[in-house]
C-alpha cells in the first residue's frame, strides 16, 4: 500500500504537469486540445535527439540520472516542445479559432495528435530508448518500502515548476492578464490585452510544461511513440478533475489520479490500468462536472 | 474642426448577411456628453460594440480625432484614448478588486499605474475595503463603479458606457450620472446609452434615439425631453422601459 502511494506520487507529478499545461491552455484558448499528450512524447524524444546528437552523457548528479547533459536536453526539449506547439497553433488552430465551432477544434486536435505520434514513429521507430542505462538502485526507506530516487527527484521538480507557475499567475502583470483573457477575452482586450501575446505565452508554458513532464516520464519509463497517448486519459481527468482553468486543481487532479490507479493496481489485473482514469473521469463528470476544485468554465486561478 | 468622435453610415452587425446597424451616424465632441436611448433590440449595444471593434463594420467609418479606426482591433483602443464600459460582464469577476484594476491599467507604466489606481481609490472609497476580495462578491452598485473606476484609470478622452445605471437603486443612479457630469466638465467626453432616458437626458448635452438599427431623432437634451414624439415613447408613465 505505501509502495503503490509512493509510485503514485512520481506518476503523479508527471500527470500533474501535463494536466497544468492542458487546463490553461482549456481555460485561456477555450478548446480541448487532444494533441497535448502529443507534446509530452514530442518533449522526451526531443531530449533523446539532443543527447544522441551532441553525444552527451544524461550524467548523473548524486544518485540521481539527471546530470548536466540531460538539463540541456531538457532545456533544448522545451524550446523544441514551445516552437511545435506555436507551429500546430498557426497552421491549424490559428486557421479554425473563432471560425467553427468547439467540436471541430477538438476534431482537428485530434488529427494533429495522429500527425504528431507517427512523425515521431516515423522519425525514430517505435523501439523503446532510454536516457541512461545506467541501472539504479532504490533506496530503501523502512520497513520494504523502495524508492528510485529519479522518482524522488521527479517527484520534487514538479512541484517546484507548480510552485513557480503559481505565483507567476498570481503575482506577475502577465499572469494577471493570462487569467483576464480566460475569464473574459472581450473585456480583456478592452483593458488593452493583447491575444497574441496571451496566446504566446500560453503556448509556451503548456507545451513547456509537456516537455518537461515528457522528460521526466522517459526517466521513469522506457521512451516510446505512445508514452504520451497512455497519458492522454489520466491527464484530462486530472484536468477535469482540478477543475477547468485551475492550475492548482490539476496538480491536485493529477496526483489523485495516480494514487487511485496506484492503489487500484493492488486489486485490479494490470491490463486493466488504462480504465482506471477513464472511471475516475466518468465519476468526476457524473458527481460533480466542473470538478472538485471548483473551475470555471473559463478563468484559470 | 472635426468631432471627436465620428461615425459616419456605420453598417454592421454580428455576421455580414445580417446587419444590425444600418446606416449610423453619430458625433461626440470633446467633453461631450452624449446619451443614447431607443428601444430594446435597437442597435444601441451593438452600435457601442462596434465603435470598439467588437463588432465587425461593413460600411461606413468611424473615426476618432480625424483618424480612421474603423474596426481597429479593440485591444488597442485604450491606447488611442477610448475606454468602454459594457452593459454585461464589464468587471472580472475570478480577480479581486485590485486586480481588476492593474489590469485596467495594464497598459501604463508601473509608477503611473499604481498613482492611478491610487486616485481610483480615492474616486471610489467604497471599493477600498473590498480590495483583495474576488469581485463576484460585490453588489450592483460596487460592481458598476468598478467598472467606471477601471475604465477610466488609462485617462481616456472618451468613454462608453452602456446602461452604467442598470440595476441600481435610484440615488446610486443620480450619483453616477452626476460624476459623469463631472467627467464631461472636466474634458472627458461621455457617450452613454440608457434605459433612464428623463435621468440621462437631464444630465447629458445632446441625445440621440435610434430605432431598428439607424438614427431616428437627435438635438439637444433640452429640446430632445421637449420632443412630442420622444415624450410620448420615452418619458411616458412606464418612463424606464425594462431592459
Ligand atoms: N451577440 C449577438 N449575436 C447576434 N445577434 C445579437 C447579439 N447581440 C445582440 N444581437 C441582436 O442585435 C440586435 C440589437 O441588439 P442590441 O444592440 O443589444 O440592442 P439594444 O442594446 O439597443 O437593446 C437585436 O436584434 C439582438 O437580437
Ligand atoms: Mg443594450
Amino acid at each position: 500500500m505505501i509502495q503503490a502511494i509512493a509510485d503514485g506520487l512520481s506518476t503523479g507529478a508527471i500527470i500533474a504537469l501535463g494536466a497544468m499545461g492542458v487546463t490553461l491552455v482549456m481555460g485561456i484558448l477555450r478548446f480541448t486540445n487532444f494533441a497535448h499528450a502529443e507534446y509530452l512524447t514530442w518533449g522526451a524524444y526531443m531530449a533523446l535527439a539532443v543527447l544522441s546528437v551532441t553525444g552527451l552523457d544524461a550524467g548523473q548528479t548524486g544518485p540521481f540520472r539527471f546530470g548536466l547533459g540531460l538539463v540541456l536536453a531538457t532545456v533544448i526539449a522545451v524550446v523544441l516542445t514551445v516552437a511545435l506547439a506555436l507551429a500546430i497553433d498557426y497552421l491549424v488552430f490559428r486557421r479554425l479559432r473563432g471560425r467553427v465551432n468547439h467540436i471541430t477544434l477538438v476534431f482537428a486536435s485530434f488529427g494533429v495528435a495522429l500527425i504528431v505520434r507517427y512523425s515521431i514513429h516515423l522519425i525514430f521507430g517505435g523501439a523503446a530508448h532510454y536516457y541512461s542505462n545506467d541501472l539504479q538502485i532504490a533506496w530503501l526507506i523502512g520497513d520494504g518500502l523502495r524508492v528510485m530516487p529519479d522518482q524522488a527527484l521527479v517527484f520534487a521538480l514538479a512541484l517546484l515548476v507548480s510552485v513557480v507557475l503559481f505565483l507567476f499567475l498570481k503575482y506577475s502583470a502577465l499572469g494577471l492578464a493570462m487569467r483576464g483573457v480566460a475569464e473574459n477575452p472581450a473585456l480583456a482586450a478592452i483593458n488593452g490585452v493583447h491575444f497574441r501575446k496571451i496566446l504566446f505565452w500560453t503556448w509556451a508554458i503548456g507545451g513547456g510544461l509537456a516537455a518537461v513532464s515528457g522528460v521526466f516520464y522517459g526517466m521513469t519509463v522506457q521512451i516510446r511513440p505512445d508514452m504520451g497517448f497512455q497519458l492522454l486519459l489520466p491527464i484530462f481527468a486530472a484536468a477535469i478533475l482540478g477543475g477547468i482553468g485551475n492550475v492548482v486543481g490539476a496538480l491536485f487532479g493529477g496526483f489523485i489520479v495516480a494514487l487511485i490507479e496506484a492503489i487500484a493496481l493492488l486489486w485490479i489485473p494490470a491490463g486493466y490500468k488504462i480504465a482506471v482514469p477513464f472511471v475516475v473521469l466518468l465519476l468526476v463528470l457524473w458527481l460533480c462536472p466542473r470538478g472538485l476544485f471548483k473551475g470555471s468554465s473559463g478563468g484559470s486561478k | 474642426m472635426s468631432a471627436l468622435l465620428e461615425l459616419t453610415g456605420v453598417i454592421g452587425g454580428y455576421s455580414p448577411e445580417l446587419p444590425i446597424l444600418h446606416g449610423i451616424d453619430m458625433q461626440v465632441d470633446a467633453g461631450e456628453f452624449v446619451t443614447i436611448i431607443g428601444p430594446n433590440g435597437a442597435g444601441k449595444s451593438t452600435a457601442m460594440k462596434a465603435i470598439a471593434g467588437l463588432v465587425r463594420i461593413t460600411e461606413g467609418r468611424v473615426t476618432l480625432d480625424g483618424r480612421d479606426i474603423t474596426n481597429h482591433p479593440t485591444e488597442e483602443m485604450a491606447e488611442a484614448g477610448m475606454a468602454f464600459v459594457p452593459q454585461t460582464a464589464n468587471i472580472f469577476t475570478t480577480l479581486t478588486i485590485d486586480e481588476n484594476l492593474k489590469l485596467g491599467a495594464h497598459t501604463l507604466p508601473r509608477k503611473q499605474a499604481a498613482q492611478r489606481i491610487a486616485q481610483a481609490y480615492e474616486r471610489f472609497p467604497d471599493l477600498v475595503k473590498f480590495r483583495d476580495s474576488a469581485a463576484r462578491s460585490l453588489s450592483g452598485g460596487q460592481r458598476q463603479m468598478l467598472a467606471v473606476a477601471r475604465a477610466l484609470l488609462c485617462a481616456p478622452r472618451l468613454v462608453m458606457l452602456d446602461e452604467p445605471s442598470a440595476g441600481l437603486a435610484p440615488n446610486i443612479v443620480q450619483d453616477v450620472f452626476v460624476m459623469l457630469r463631472r467627467l464631461a466638465d472636466d474634458g472627458v467626453a461621455v457617450l452613454m446609452v440608457e434605459q433612464n432616458a428623463k435621468g440621462a437626458m437631464a444630465v447629458s448635452d445632446r441625445t440621440y434615439v435610434l430605432a431598428e438599427g439607424e438614427n431616428r431623432i437627435s438635438g439637444t437634451s433640452q429640446e430632445m425631453l421637449n420632443n412630442p414624439e420622444v415624450k410620448a415613447i420615452y418619458l411616458g408613465n412606464a418612463g424606464r422601459k425594462s431592459a
